[in-house]
């Protein structure tokens, strides 16, 4: 059995001055915190990477920061699905026995600490380096290309992406520490400046500082609603869009599929989701391969208020990296504390359901949640 | 391999103008690279080129740029277009095409290097 003891991101956003070890160690003192243990308690760790602090050994460096002397230690690299996949690394390492408490903790100052051009540099190393860099391409145009494909395939609208991150914004404003609060609808979002058309700015996930950690045990928590962690899968298809055969099947069901073999559960079992938003077509792609949305209904789903907090199936209750942020690899462990949290907080015992996508679609990694009776 | 064997496997992004296309025991086929095939490993049983033609499936039109190279021409658009033989590209253009429309690349230099520049064809049906 794997228990999710504590969850903490910090606000995301600016933290003018803060260095990733620093915004790493803030979350990490937040989910012990939770947690109510102390850093001996902790007897693994596994990091992500931080493209601010881009180093061999960041678990090892950030260990000795924060003063843990673990007997097992990872750190990972899936582009946006590592947050998720050092979560499953978590499980195997408490199931396996090679450590019993796990600390799982990313982050970095993005936006405040990067050289100018560095960022988009480090994620650019995503795209095929004889088949799409001499293009010009960019990793917004990636996206932009499947969005374009996605508006004419499935007959959805510019405005019906739009109302995914008019969701995403809501939830955030809702959202104590979220990086964008103030309120938009689909016309600011049709108005936004033209990244890559059809995506405009606000279909786009800001840069932010932030950092967020996870707790993970093989013994329950002591007080407090018990959250476990019940099935994980993975699926890797491809790496290039170019190498891409087919944009209706990217390996999402692939690893939902094993994950809910894993759980012995089903999509009517799920209750709460939180799902990659890094552009409002990630989402949109996502939900309906996944099949939590109809195919090219994803934006008019969530503008009827399906995937609202208090909606049929509550989607990235935290606001997303669309509006709480997207500070690379803790960017992608926010929708799995956003889901702790809401199922420790439910009225119900639906289960959760975390996804992410790293590269153009290319690695996913799914976890699934349940709250124990 | 001999240096008839060797030119036969250039394609566009080392020097020669034109897509390679690939083809495995399974029937996969890609135009990304002589190496084993992106769906199952097995490596191509036959290597052929392409005669350029083709059909969008995506097209995005670029206001941003990756680098300094690259924002003199902004907007350009970046297409993925599905080509007659099977395999499936990324191209330029200088301007935006529809999803469905049909396209033949011409190779021409663009910043550094001679790239696929698709343009609209009503006769490459
Ligand atoms: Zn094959």
């Amino acid at each position: 059995m794997t228990w999710l003891l504590a969850s903490a991101t910090t606000a995301y956003g600016r933290h003018e001055g803060k260095s990733a070890l620093a915004l790493m160690a803030e979350a990490a003192q937040a989910a012990l915190d939770a947690a109510g243990l102390e850093a001996g308690a902790i007897d693994g760790l596994v990091c992500g990477y931080a493209t601010t602090l881009p180093h061999l050994m960041l678990g090892n460096v950030f260990a000795e920061h924060f003063g843990l002397r673990p007997q097992w230690l990872q750190s990972l690299q899936l582009g946006g699905a590592t947050g998720v996949a050092m979560a499953i690394a978590a499980m195997a390492a408490i199931q396996s026995g090679m450590a019993r408490t796990v600390l799982v903790v990313a982050g970095e100052n993005r936006l405040t600490g990067s050289q100018p051009g560095g960022a988009t540099k480090a994620l650019s190393q995503v795209l095929d380096a004889d088949y799409e860099q001499p293009l010009g391409a960019i990793i917004p145009a990636q996206y932009a290309l499947l969005a374009s494909w996605y508006l004419a395939e499935r007959k959805a609208r510019e405005e019906d992406l739009a109302a995914l991150a008019v969701l995403m914004r809501r939830h955030a404003s809702q959202t104590t520490g979220a990086h964008h609060q103030k309120p938009l609808t689909e016309a600011d979002v049709m108005a936004s400046r033209p990244i890559a058309t059809p995506l405009k700015l606000l279909d786009c996930c800001p840069v932010s500082d932030g950092a967020a950690a996870f707790i993970l045990s093989a013994d329950a928590p002591q007080k407090g609603a018990q959250v476990r962690i019940i099935g994980a899968g993975q699926a890797h298809q491809h790496q290039h869009l170019c190498r891409m055969p087919d944009f209706a099947a990217t390996g999402a069901v692939a690893a939902m599929t094993r994950a809910m073999a894993q759980a012995r559960c089903g999509k009517e079992d799920v209750g709460f989701l939180g799902i990659y938003d890094s552009f409002s077509i990630t989402l949109a792609l996502l939900l309906e391969e996944l099949g939590f949305a109809g195919l090219g209904k994803a934006g008019q789903e969530a503008a009827a208020g399906r995937f609202d907090r208090d909606g049929d199936l509550p989607l990235n209750p935290h606001g997303g990296l669309l509006s709480y942020g997207h500070c690379g690899v803790a960017g992608g462990m926010a929708h799995l504390a956003a889901v702790h949290h809401a199922l420790r907080h439910a009225d119900n015992d639906r289960l959760g359901y975390v996804h992410a996508d790293g590269g153009v679609m290319s690695a996913h990694a799914a976890l699934i949640l349940e709250r124990a009776a | 391999m001999n240096a008839t064997d060797a030119d036969a496997l250039r394609d566009w992004t080392v020097g020669a103008d034109r897509f390679l296309v690939h083809r495995c025991a399974h029937g996969h086929v890609w135009a990304s690279g002589a190496g084993p095939c992106p769906q199952c490993a097995a490596g191509a049983v036959t290597s052929f080129p392409s005669a350029g033609r083709g059909t969008v499936i995506a097209c995005t039109l670029l206001h941003h740029a990756p680098d300094g190279d690259w924002s003199p021409l902004l907007p350009y658009a970046l297409l993925c277009v599905r080509l007659d033989e099977g395999a499936q590209v990324l191209g330029h253009s200088p301007i935006t095409h529809r999803v469905g429309s049909r396209v033949k690349a011409r190779f021409a230099k663009v910043t550094h290097r001679p790239i696929p520049i698709f343009e609209q064809k009503a006769d490459a049906a």
